[in-house]
């Protein structure tokens, strides 16, 4: 199968329109040339002539013959003359520069004479085109013929030296024939100079059509074709390099937009689908576990019921059932964990949050003799996140904050909030700052552990580990500063417009 | 025919069904069982039991058929639905329909006994149902929530509950800023016959505040009906629908 690249094309067809107006073009000015050049000819050939009958006037009326003679051989003689010669009414050659001739008879239907006698009544009157004629002669050149008739006039008839009659009109032809050898020359030149333009400006145009054709869509459509096909095979990562600021750069930048958008599909999809077949799987372990733990659980309590009075089996089924309700709650976790509501993102003020997850604390914080201060700024950009999960990080640090200044009178929370740029992209900082009970470095590298507590049974140790895992999830950062006896200054950074962190 | 049986449990499960006859004995109760749904439902129809313990999950059948089989017949004992932690929202449905309470595998000894005290109680107290409330949902007759215009839930346990749980020795409250789950433990209390007893939590949501007052003198639990747990909600619009008004 033929398959024709658009470059080619497009090369072809703008080629083809090229060239013929090429030839159009250069066969009108050849001609227009060409005209030009022969009709300057006749009027020079016109004017010399007139100059040669003015000039032999004297001696044709004194009929001094020599002199006609010479006069006509001189002109004869000269370059791009073919010929100059005078015959009579009756055709007879007087007077010619090729000696030979001379007295011999022309033919009525010889060039020279057939404009006028083609008609059976010999014209009489002729204008300059109608007096010329071109033929090619016998050197194998084309000639210009010129004709100019010698009309009878006074001083003719009325010489004494011979007599014409007065009615004649016309006493004889004056002929010159001029070769056009010179002329063909140059429009042969000419021709062979518009054909040699017109291949180097078809040559040319094609070449720099092709190569612009070749940089502007050529290449262009090849990189899209290539990264459709790599895309295609897999790779989504595949970016287009954009170099022009064209549809076709307008249509790349689509392209990468739309892979940008199917990776984030892909992994939307990939993750749900993962998280998906992990519920069911989580479920169907935990409803096929659930059964013999409950075996378990129940005959060892039952046991350990039956046991008050053996004190050393008592501490063994101590562990048992200990280790089943360990067992119980991993599945719980598991279960828990397939069971995540994926989270519902929006556009969010961060400095609501602050003020909502406040409010709702606010019979806490008054209880506890807690001052709040609020730094917020109003400028802050939205962040994207979901906002109960985000209302359940500052009520955990609030919360956190509340237990840590404890009984103490002077307590105070300060959360500040402002806009930051870090490494040219932008994020919404959070300082969370107490003046509670603060902690060793020892705990710092603990408490985000799920169950590390130093709350006993009031704490579950799961409040930091969850903030966590909801920072993470908003692609955010959370960085702790403390000092024993001193407070405790917990700082989040989230960035701006699901812009990716780099942190 | 002997002494008809107190309580018919139908499980598949075998070491479920065991374990569950040897903890019932320990307070007296006789029970009959059968490990599918059909031989439940034919028990059902002809002998007279005072409750009903059911998994959710049978082979032949889901609990719900068997819940809807009894509405139908109407058999009016008191059904205690036996699920895993899997199907909470199972469970919250089931609540919906009107069965006294359910309870997740694997359940220790003190939580089935509790439990099936409690559903035993129903029978020999008269309860008086709930004054009606326009802004109080119940999860079943088992638990209420209050939505504040601000947005914050009020979590209560129903008369129901209130009424049939015996004297409270301690409450554990989950802690501040914890999350819970709609059908999830919200509150666990212990009574002074050690048994336990679950309060499920009617939404999912973020703890803000419990009641200290309570948490200091459980036992007035039993006369008012005070707020026992705020919580911020998390998905109220989709989980009010599972409650009743
Ligand atoms: N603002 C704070 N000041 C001092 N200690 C804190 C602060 N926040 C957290 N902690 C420590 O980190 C531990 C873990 O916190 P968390 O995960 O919220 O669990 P919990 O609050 O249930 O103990 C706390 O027990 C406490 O020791
Ligand atoms: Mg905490």
């Amino acid at each position: 199968m033929l398959k024709l690249r658009i470059s080619y094309k497009i090369i072809i067809g703008v080629g083809f329109i090229t060239s013929v107006a090429i030839i159009v073009f250069s066969y009108l000015i050849l001609r227009s040339q060409c005209q030009g050049m022969v009709s300057q000819l006749r009027l020079s050939g016109y004017q010399l002539s007139e100059t040669i009958k003015s000039s032999t006037r004297h001696d044709m009326l004194t009929a001094d013959q020599e002199n006609v003679h010479r006069t006509i051989d001189q002109i004869g003689m000269q370059k791009g003359i073919n010929k100059v010669r005078i015959f009579n009414k009756i055709g007879m050659i007087m007077y010619s520069s090729d000696k030979d001739e001379i007295n011999t008879m022309v033919d009525k239907n010889a060039e020279a004479c057939y404009v006028c006698h083609a008609a059976d009544q010999p014209l009489e009157k002729l204008s300059i085109p109608e007096r010329t004629r071109i033929f090619k002669g016998n050197d194998g050149h084309r000639s210009l013929g010129i004709i100019n008739p010698i009309y009878n006039e006074p001083s003719c008839w009325q010489g004494d030296c011979h007599a014409h009659p007065k009615d004649q009109k016309v006493l004889g032809v004056l002929d010159i024939t001029l070769s056009l050898e010179d002329t063909d020359r140059l429009i042969a030149l000419n021709r062979k100079r518009m054909v040699i333009f017109g291949i180097v400006v078809l040559t040319l145009v094609s070449v720099i059509l092709w190569r612009l054709v070749q940089k502007l869509v050529g290449e262009p459509v090849k990189m899209l074709v290539e990264a459709t096909k790599v895309i295609a095979s897999g790779n989504l990562n595949h970016k287009i390099k954009i170099n022009s600021r064209d549809e076709l750069g307008d249509l790349a930048q689509a392209f990468n937009v739309m892979t940008e958008k199917l990776v984030e599909a892909q992994h939307q999809v990939y993750q749900q689908d993962k998280l998906a077949s992990l519920g069911r799987l989580a479920a169907g372990v935990a409803h096929e576990i659930n059964n013999p733990l409950t075996g378990i659980l129940t005959y060892s309590s039952f046991l350990l019921k039956r046991s008050e009075h053996y004190p050393e089996i008592k501490d063994d089924l101590d562990v048992i059932v200990r280790e089943t309700k360990r067992c119980r709650d991993i599945v719980k976790g598991l279960l828990d964990f397939a069971r995540q509501v994926p989270s519902k993102k929006s556009h969010l003020n961060i400095n609501d949050v602050i003020c909502h997850s406040l409010d709702l604390l606010e019979n806490q914080l008054l209880l506890h003799h807690i001052h709040v201060e609020k730094e917020l700024s109003p400028t802050v950009p939205d962040i994207i996140a979901d906002a109960n999960q985000m209302e359940q990080v500052f009520i955990n640090l609030i919360v956190n904050a509340a237990d840590a200044i404890g009984e103490q009178k002077n307590g105070v929370l300060r959360i500040k909030s402002e806009a930051q740029m870090i490494n040219f992209r932008n994020y919404v900082k959070i300082d969370l700052s107490d003046n509670g009970c603060g902690m060793s470095e020892d705990q710092l590298s603990k408490i985000f552990e799920p169950f590390y507590t130093t709350k006993g049974q009031k704490g579950t140790g799961l409040g930091l580990a969850v903030v966590w895992g909801i920072m993470e999830k908003h692609g955010g950062k959370i960085k702790v500063e403390s000092q024993p006896g001193q407070g405790t200054t917990f700082t989040l950074l989230f960035p701006v417009d699901g812009e990716q962190s780099s942190l | 025919m002997g002494k008809p049986y107190d309580i018919l449990i139908i499980d598949d499960e075998e070491v479920v069904v065991n374990a569950t006859i040897k903890i019932m004995s320990l307070e007296g109760f006789t029970v009959d069982s059968a490990l599918d749904a059909k031989t439940g439902l034919e028990k059902l129809a002809t002998q007279q039991y005072r409750l009903l313990l059911t998994d959710l999950m049978l082979p032949d059948m889901s609990g719900y058929e068997v819940i809807t089989y009894m509405k139908a017949k109407g058999i009016q004992i008191p059904i205690i639905l036996i699920t895993g932690y899997a199907t909470l929202d199972n469970a919250v449905k089931a609540m919906k329909m009107g069965i006294f309470d359910f309870i997740p595998k694997p359940f220790e000894i003190e939580e089935l006994l509790g439990v099936t005290l409690r559903a035993w109680r129903v029978q020999a107290d008269d309860i008086p149902a709930d004054p009606p409330c326009p802004s109080r949902r119940y999860l079943g007759k088992h638990a209420w929530v209050d939505i504040d215009s601000d947005g914050r839930a009020h979590i209560g346990a129903a008369a129901l509950f209130r009424k049939t749980v015996g004297t409270i020795n301690h409450i554990h409250f989950p802690a501040r800023g914890q999350e819970v789950k709609q059908g999830g433990q919200c509150l666990k209390f212990q009574t002074d016959d050690t048994y336990q007893h679950t309060l499920w939590s009617p939404l999912s949501g973020i703890v803000i505040e419990t009641n200290h007052t309570i948490q200091q003198h459980p036992t007035r639990l039993k006369d008012e009906n005070p707020w026992l747990v705020q919580l911020l909600p998390s998905n109220m619009d989709a989980e009010i629908k599972h409650l009743t008004l």
